[in-house]
């Protein structure tokens, strides 16, 4: 009887598919539960996801990286980045009345021509500019053709203006500019500055207005000239010191102002 | 838990043992995917080794005979297994050794495991005890009132031993 039973037996097997879906139905419950999520359509969607993703990366990296600054100084210190299609795409105040300008101002994305108009007609910089204070523009572009098209483009637009002047440099000399905590047209004039009085920190001019900073030039190249006098001729150099003051208050008062931010420094 | 590389083995190495096993408790093929599922699912999660391949073996049967008797106890089956269903001869069983089958599956659900251990996969009665979780004296007695009722069903067909 075993042998009938055994043979009986022995003719019930599994069915291929039988052991095909248990493995299946094993792979599905326990193994590879995230590479049956990876079919072949969601790969396809996850590819064009990061494609897009790099794409749209690229493309605001193209728009949003400034390829050239624009730096504005009164008192305010602004400075403008400009993306390769001349749209504004940063406004950064480098002192208290830039960063409440920049603040203020609503130019992100406009062409920099139309910035400009707009920070040279803002109610605080006309105040500014009706006194007497200086304005000056300075365009910062490595591309040498793209630099002198964006001076000429920022001379046309303040030309309206008297008492502003634009320079241009690159971008080596801002990021000194930066170190130094100033905007790149502060910066210039601290160099120039520096030119007459070697003591001079960033410090000390970092809030000064353009005028007070220019006005600290002249007078310092002028109180050169007087020293030099004062060391042939004492008496007579005095003499010329009670002139220029009786002739030029106002001279004098710049005078003063230099001193007082000498004296500050020396502090 | 286990590598698929183990499953995959196991699931070539038991399928027949599991097979026979659900066709002599159930009579769909149905059920008995659930069942597949069911044992080899827990063997794949089974975190303690097994001592030997006899071992895993034997572990594998007592699985399967208790997913088995799970099953037709479930409340559902209960309530859902007709008479004919009870009656109806399995339709996977072979033709040549019908008669056979016929008669092992027609014992009482508790003498068919242990003729199928004893007479096919060849276990003593205290393996079978151990395996089933029953007294070896029990199982002494299941096989021979087996024996018995097998031979009352195929006289003359069998040659005893």
């Amino acid at each position: 009887m075993s042998n009938r039973i055994r043979e009986a037996f022995d003719d019930v097997r599994a069915e291929k598919e039988l052991k095909e879906h248990t493995k299946e139905y094993l792979r599905r419950k326990v193994y590879r539960r995230n590479r049956t999520l990876w079919t072949v359509p969601v790969r396809a969607a996850a590819a064009a996801a990061f494609l897009f993703l790099i794409a749209l990366g690229g493309g605001s990296w193209l728009y949003l990286a400034p390829t050239a600054y624009i730096s504005i100084d009164i008192n305010p210190s602004l400075e403008l980045g400009v993306n390769r299609f001349d749209r504004i795409v940063s406004v950064e105040g480098f002192n208290d009345d830039g960063v409440r300008l920049a603040e203020r101002l609503d130019i992100k994305y406009m062409d920099y021509d139309d910035a400009l108009e707009e920070i040279l007609s803002d109610q605080s910089v006309e105040d500014y500019l009706a006194g007497d204070a200086l304005l000056s523009v300075t365009v910062v572009c490595d591309n040498e053709a793209k630099n002198s098209e964006m001076l000429e483009h920022v001379e046309n637009c303040t030309s309206s203006h008297s008492s502003v002047s634009c320079h241009s440099g690159s971008t080596g000399e801002m990021h000194d500019a930066h170190e130094a905590g100033l905007s790149f047209g502060k910066y210039r004039a601290y160099l120039e500055l520096r030119g007459l009085e070697p003591d001079i920190t960033p410090d000390d001019i970092r809030d000064l207005s353009m005028r007070e900073i220019q006005d600290l030039i002249d007078s310092l190249s002028g109180e050169g000239r007087e020293s030099s006098d004062e060391n042939t001729d004492v008496p007579d150099s005095t003499g010329v010191s009670d002139d220029t003051g009786g002739e030029d208050g106002h001279h004098s008062e710049e005078h003063e102002g230099g001193q007082e931010n000498r004296h500050r420094h020396n502090r | 838990m286990k590598s698929e590389e183990e499953a995959g083995r196991a699931v070539e190495q038991y399928a027949d043992l599991v097979r026979r096993i659900c066709m002599i408790h159930l009579k769909n093929y149905e059920d008995s995917e659930d069942i597949f599922q069911t044992v080899f699912l827990k063997y794949v999660l089974r975190s303690e080794p097994f001592d030997s391949q006899e071992h895993e073996k034997a572990w594998i049967i007592r699985v399967t005979v208790n997913a088995c008797r799970d099953l037709l106890k479930s409340f559902f089956r209960s309530r859902t297994v007709s008479l004919d269903q009870l009656i109806e001869r399995p339709q996977d069983m072979p033709e040549d050794h019908s008669d056979i089958l016929e008669a092992v599956l027609e014992l009482p659900a508790r003498f068919r495991d242990v003729v199928y251990l004893h007479y096919y996969e060849g276990y003593t009665a205290p393996e079978i005890g151990r395996i089933l979780k029953k007294n070896p004296n029990t199982v002494y007695t299941l096989l021979a009132r087996a024996r018995q009722l097998l031979k009352t069903k195929l006289e003359g067909v069998i040659d005893d031993e």
